[in-house]
């Protein structure tokens, strides 16, 4: 049984189709990622999972159990979904341990106006620890850090044991220096807790270092579906190649056993062909070495640190570029010579 | 569409929805009411009245407000930047002390005007041995004009304050980075404070427009005191209802056009908030300027007290505390009872308003019908409903009550609905998804952080409550004398001393709530 | 929530149980358009020789008449006490009024109480100059009122609020003697002149006392407790020669309401206003003519020697609305 189970789900706001018919699962314990740039209509998306939405057609299914669809509704207070929010949303008027509380049975019974001090015990206590903030318990959400507001805010999501964990661009308030730590230490805490979490996002670093698979969107519509090296590797069409990173697409003649182009001879990950396919080919899938008499010139290039990105002017008058590790540097003006590297490269459907 | 931008948009429900319906629909009544019976007042007394009355009074009336509003806007306004941007000495005492004659009700200041610079005042009995005969009259248009002008800029003083405390003090920087002199930052800084002068320049229009006490103290002729006397006589009379309606349109006209200036909506603060403020050096404006500042106050705060101190001290003899008790008491139990009521009923409105659908603006005018019916109409309107249809209620301090929450619930509603706007949008979403209920999410986390916003709007109803005079002249039960009633009453018979004990008990119980709330962090209550 | 719930609903009700209280537990309920500094003293005399608790409204005349005719066939007030007899006879006319018969009532004599016994009146005021003698020396007193309007006196003369039953009293008889058309040019002929409109003809006596007006349009007494204040005041009383207008005479009365909560205490206090202590309070307190026979007055010259306008009290009921009329009309109607 998955953890979420979307069959058709499509929403529109007056003529804007924000969600298209799709259907998507996501399976217990897995870290699901939804990427597509701004208004794809993935916030929709996660917000019809969370029930904030009513579907215009279609049904949605969360533990096994029909949330929307047909004459079925069930409001989001019922749907055992937890959901982290952009701004993460915490209660300014309760302290972290009773904001983590209040979507458990203890924090149903609170009143606003009384300010007993409980102990921190059971779920609360588990989940606060998990999060490494229960020395925090007491402290209200002014005094603590952004990502410490996020990890109550995940905190707050899990203690009611969710079948699933929604979040919201979880990581674009934050500074960009802390956001890869942080993303580690959410992927444990969401490992640990063994429960499935959606997350949407328009940063594709972002969701291929942490998805298990991804959901790539585009003006309403699901794309493609994959792991991390699928969506990346075996992009279906050129926008999905060109959104996850940069690539070269390049135009050859397929046959059974690979494609030849410009640049060289590539293996195909699928067959494709034959005759004349498009390939996204990645740049670091290439490589160069100086040559007088080869066929491209450095017209830029981009020290990243760790790697450099070339920008080759080919003889034939196209862009190619290369990335390589960034012990191989040369200046701009060099020729060189660019020939296939590893690894195979993916047709496209488009 | 999607995420909500605030809470209000989360909260509207079917029953509070329809709550919002019935508040509306009884606050529209008074509305309702002058229309009908305008409409019907026939053609003799509408040919009489447009012919004779309507155009001395439009210009009197009109000419009032504008005089009023452009003298606090610089006042106001001035005093503000003096005490917020400059290098003033003992601007933070000055700043709370500015706005402090707020509450002094206006016909108070009337009364201790009238009588000090009267022909049998004080200052006449100063200057007559200097051999000044007669001091020019202070009744007029120039008296009313005097007395609303010195107790009613603390409206815009207080808006502006909060207008450039919150302004971003890099602009004056900019501006002057790019060469602009500080004439041409003093401009930007204007168009910038613009919604917020132009809310205190609302807010006193409105004021004057409905203003009965003062004028009727300085004997001058507008629209309230001639439809005041219009009621003498013959309640439900067409002529009051007619005058009534010219009124109305004429405060719409002025809200609506207010509104317009002010850009419509919130003056919502951008920016970083809490950035180093810069301070103008004044430089050897420095003592001149103080002068100035504590020349305002002593007229405005120092001789109010002063005479009322006096004049308390003087009836003491006289009037048996007893009765003193029972008015003071009247004052609060009216004025506290309204302000629950008010805040309680507005809810719903509030709400209705912040979801935004049209229904719920429509439902929010209606509510909100009170800004632009004076006192005075909406008593009117109280008597004749009441003695058609509910007879048990007339005379009642029931009445007097509803009277009051009509004609101040929208203060409440736009307290509560700026509270609610500012409530993020997703705390309501957040807690569904933590498995509360609608109901749940409101009552746990919209209410405890509506709480400010529920409290100010208590006390700015409470302390416009405490001071209302012509609905509580017209509506309040056999004995039930409030403060205000006991302070009008013996200066219309030029028995000005005799209104000190009760003026001085309405100055101390509208300060107190307002010193609290001006001390505190969260600053003004007309955010 | 529910603990919410509950202090909203007793904020709700709270209105509704105050309106329980709004009924009055007093023995008599009386509406006054007479000043409570000079009325409530005799008031309180009835109260403690009857032991009755009494509850007054005090209001403007006109006010209250409205107030009373507004609350139709359930009226909260027991006995209505005007300033002028006009409100009286206009209620009477509109018949919300109950007959009264008491033991005095013979001796008023008939041009100051109703026909039908409905009301009567209880204390007789004349209308008069009151003048400030330091600002005017006799010699250029007027005597007439009709000289008013000449441009010499512009500003300098005071009248109280035009919503003043006495002032009322006193227009509708310039136009039953006058005639519409001179009252209306003498009214617009004051307003041109200046016409000081002031709250009350407490305020009017104060004005002229002080030098602030030279003149007053007032009842007979106001000029009384003036000069027993020790202002430099004089009284006129105006168009006294034959065939002139005459000095108009009204009189504060009072009568029973129909329907009121309180007949027989109504009647107690209709009864005891018109003893001779009671009549003697209106001379002693108040310097106003008495409408008994043989209640002695101080220092007053005696009301049979002042030549009256002729104009029988009760005809001035139905000209209430009439006089408002013009008054608005003329643009002096506050």
């Amino acid at each position: 049984m998955s953890a979420i189970e979307l069959a058709g789900a499509e929403k529109s706001f007056g003529a804007v189709h924000a969600v298209r018919p799709t259907d998507l699962s996501v399976e217990r314990g897995e870290l699901f990622a939804i990427l597509g740039p701004s208004g794809c209509g993935k916030t929709t998306m996660l917000r019809l999972i969370a029930g904030f939405e009513v579907p215009d057609g279609g049904t949605i299914r969360v533990g096994g159990a029909d949330m929307a669809g047909g004459s079925c509704w069930v409001p989001p207070e019922r749907r055992r979904i937890g959901m982290v929010f952009q701004d993460y949303a915490l209660f300014p008027h309760l302290s972290v341990a009773d904001n983590v509380r209040f979507g458990l049975r203890e924090g149903r019974l609170r009143m606003p106006w009384r300010r007993r001090s409980t102990e921190l015990t059971g779920a609360a206590r588990s989940v606060l620890e998990l999060v490494g903030l229960h020395h925090k318990a007491e402290r209200f959400p002014h005094e603590l850090s952004g990502g410490e507001r996020q990890r109550v805010a995940l905190a707050r999501a899990l203690a009611p044991e969710p079948e699933v964990v929604l979040l919201d661009e979880p990581f674009s308030s934050l500074d960009a220096s802390l956001r890869a730590g942080l993303r580690r230490e959410v992927e444990l805490i969401l490992r640990e807790a063994e429960t499935a979490a959606i997350f949407v996002t328009h940063d594709q670093e972002e969701a291929l270092s942490l998805a298990d698979r991804i959901a790539v969107m585009h003006e309403g519509s699901v794309v493609q579906v994959g792991t991390p090296q699928e969506i990346y590797y075996r992009p279906r069409d050129r926008w999905t190649a060109q959104f996850v990173g940069e690539v070269n697409l390049v135009q050859g003649v397929a046959d059974p056993v690979g494609i030849a182009t410009e640049i060289g001879f590539f293996d195909l990950a699928e067959p494709a062909g034959p005759g004349v396919v498009r390939v996204a080919i990645r740049p670091e899938q290439l490589e160069l070495r100086p040559d007088e008499a080869g066929n491209a010139t450095i017209d830029d290039r981009e020290f990243r640190g760790h790697d450099v990105l070339y920008r080759l002017r080919h003889e034939t008058g196209g862009v190619v570029l290369v990335q390589r590790p960034s012990v191989e540097l040369y200046p701009v003006g060099t020729r060189v010579r660019v020939r296939p590297g590893r690894g195979a490269v993916a047709p496209l459907r488009d | 569409m999607s995420a909500a931008r605030h809470a209000g948009e989360r909260t509207g429900t079917g029953p509070a929805t329809a709550a919002a319906a019935v508040v509306a629909l009884v606050a529209g009544l008074p509305l309702l009411y002058v229309i009908v019976r305008a409409a019907g007042a026939g053609a003799d007394t509408w040919g009489v009245l447009l012919d004779r009355r309507v155009p001395g009074l439009l210009a009197t009336t009109l000419g009032l407000a504008a005089v009023v509003c452009s003298a606090t806007l610089v006042l106001g306004a001035g005093l503000a930047w003096l005490t917020v941007r400059t290098d003033l000495p003992g601007r933070r005492v000055l700043a709370v002390l500015c706005a402090l004659p707020l509450a002094i009700p206006p016909y108070v200041g009337a009364v201790i005007y009238a009588d000090l610079l009267g022909p049998r005042g004080a200052l006449q009995g100063v200057l007559e041995p200097l051999g000044v005969e007669r001091l020019p009259s202070i009744f007029g248009f120039d008296g009313a004009a005097f007395v609303l002008i010195l107790f009613t800029y603390p409206y815009v003083f207080l808006l502006a304050s909060a207008g450039l405390a919150g302004l971003n003090p890099h602009y004056d920087e900019a501006v002057r980075a790019l060469g602009g002199g500080p004439l041409l930052a003093a401009r930007t800084a204007a168009r910038l404070l613009l919604p917020a002068l132009a809310s205190g320049a609302l807010l006193v229009g409105l004021y004057v427009l409905s203003d009965f006490g003062a004028v009727s103290l300085m004997r001058l002729d507008t629209f309230t005191t001639v439809i005041y006397a219009e009621l003498g006589g013959r309640f439900d009379p067409p002529a009051a209802a007619a005058l009534s309606s010219v009124l109305v349109v004429l405060t719409l006209a002025v809200l609506v056009g207010g509104l317009r200036l002010r850009g419509g909506g919130r003056y919502t603060q951008t920016g970083a908030g809490y950035a180093r403020r810069t301070v103008r050096p004044l430089g050897r404006a420095k003592w001149p300027a103080l002068t100035l500042v504590v020349l305002v106050l002593a007229a405005t705060l120092g001789v109010p007290l002063v005479v009322l101190v006096g004049w308390t001290v003087e009836s003491l003899g006289d009037q048996a505390i007893g009765d003193f008790g029972g008015w003071a008491a009247n004052s609060l139990l009216v004025s506290g009872l309204s302000a629950s009521v008010a805040v309680a009923v507005a809810l719903p409105v509030a709400m209705a308003i912040a979801r935004g659908s049209r229904f719920g603006r429509v439902l929010g005018a209606l509510a909100q019908s009170g800004y632009a019916l004076p006192g005075v109409i909406v008593a009117l309107a109280a008597v004749a409903i009441s003695t058609r249809f509910f007879s048990p209620l007339y005379g009642t301090l029931a009445l007097l009550v509803i009277a009051f929450v009509v004609r101040f619930l929208p203060q409440a509603v736009q307290a509560e609905e700026s509270g609610l706007a500012q409530i993020g949008g997703n705390l309501v979403d957040a807690a569904r998804s933590l498995g509360a209920s609608r109901r749940r999410a409101f009552a746990q986390v919209v209410l405890p952080l509506l709480r400010p916003s529920l409290v100010a709007a208590w006390i700015v109803v409470f302390l416009t409550a405490v001071k209302e005079l012509p609905a509580t002249l017209i509506l309040r039960p056999i004995g039930f004398d409030t403060l205000p009633v006991r302070v009008w009453t013996p200066a219309r018979d030029g028995l000005y001393a005799e209104a000190g004990p009760a003026a001085l008990a309405l100055v101390v119980l509208s300060a107190l709530p307002l010193v609290v709330v001006l001390l505190s962090r969260r600053g003004t209550l007309l955010a | 929530m529910r603990r919410g719930a509950l202090l909203l609903v007793a904020v709700l009700l709270a209105p509704a149980a105050l309106s329980a209280c709004g009924g009055s537990s007093a023995d008599l309920v009386v509406y006054s358009g007479r000043n409570e500094a000079l009325f409530k003293p005799i008031l309180d005399d009835f109260a403690e020789a009857s032991g009755l608790q009494v509850s007054v409204r005090f209001a403007d005349t006109t006010d209250l008449a409205g107030t009373l005719l507004e609350e139709g066939g359930s009226p909260r007030a027991d006995v209505f006490i005007g300033q002028d007899a006009g409100a009286l006879a206009r209620l009477g006319e509109k018949g919300r009024l109950a007959p009264y018969d008491g033991p005095a009532l013979d001796q008023v004599p008939a041009e100051l109480r109703s026909a039908d016994g409905t009301w009567t009146g209880l204390s007789a005021r004349v209308r008069v100059l009151i003048i400030n003698t330091e600002e005017l020396p006799e010699a250029e007193r007027p005597e007439s009122l009709f000289e008013l309007t000449d441009p010499k006196w512009k500003g300098k003369v005071a009248a109280p609020n035009a919503t003043n039953a006495s002032w009322i009293g006193f227009i509708s008889e310039m136009r039953l003697k006058r005639g519409e058309d001179e009252t209306r040019a003498w009214l617009e002929g004051m307003k041109a002149n200046g016409l000081a409109v002031l709250g009350s003809h407490t305020d009017v006596r104060n004005a002229v006392g002080s030098g602030e007006f030279q003149i007053g349009l007032v009842n007979h007494y106001y000029y009384e407790l003036e000069q027993r204040e020790g202002s430099p005041v004089a009284q006129v009383v105006t168009d006294q020669e034959p065939g002139g207008f005459g000095a108009v005479v009204n009189a504060s009365s009072g009568g029973i309401v129909k329907g009121g909560p309180n007949p027989e205490n109504a009647k107690k206090l209709m009864d005891f206003l018109l003893t001779t202590k009671a009549q003697e309070e209106f001379a002693g307190l108040n310097f106003e003519y008495p409408v008994v026979p043989g209640v002695p007055t101080e220092g007053l010259a005696p009301l049979e020697s002042i030549t009256g306008t002729g104009i029988e009290l009760a005809r001035l009921g139905p000209q209430v609305d009439k006089t408002l009329d013009l008054l608005r009309e003329v643009g002096l109607e506050s």
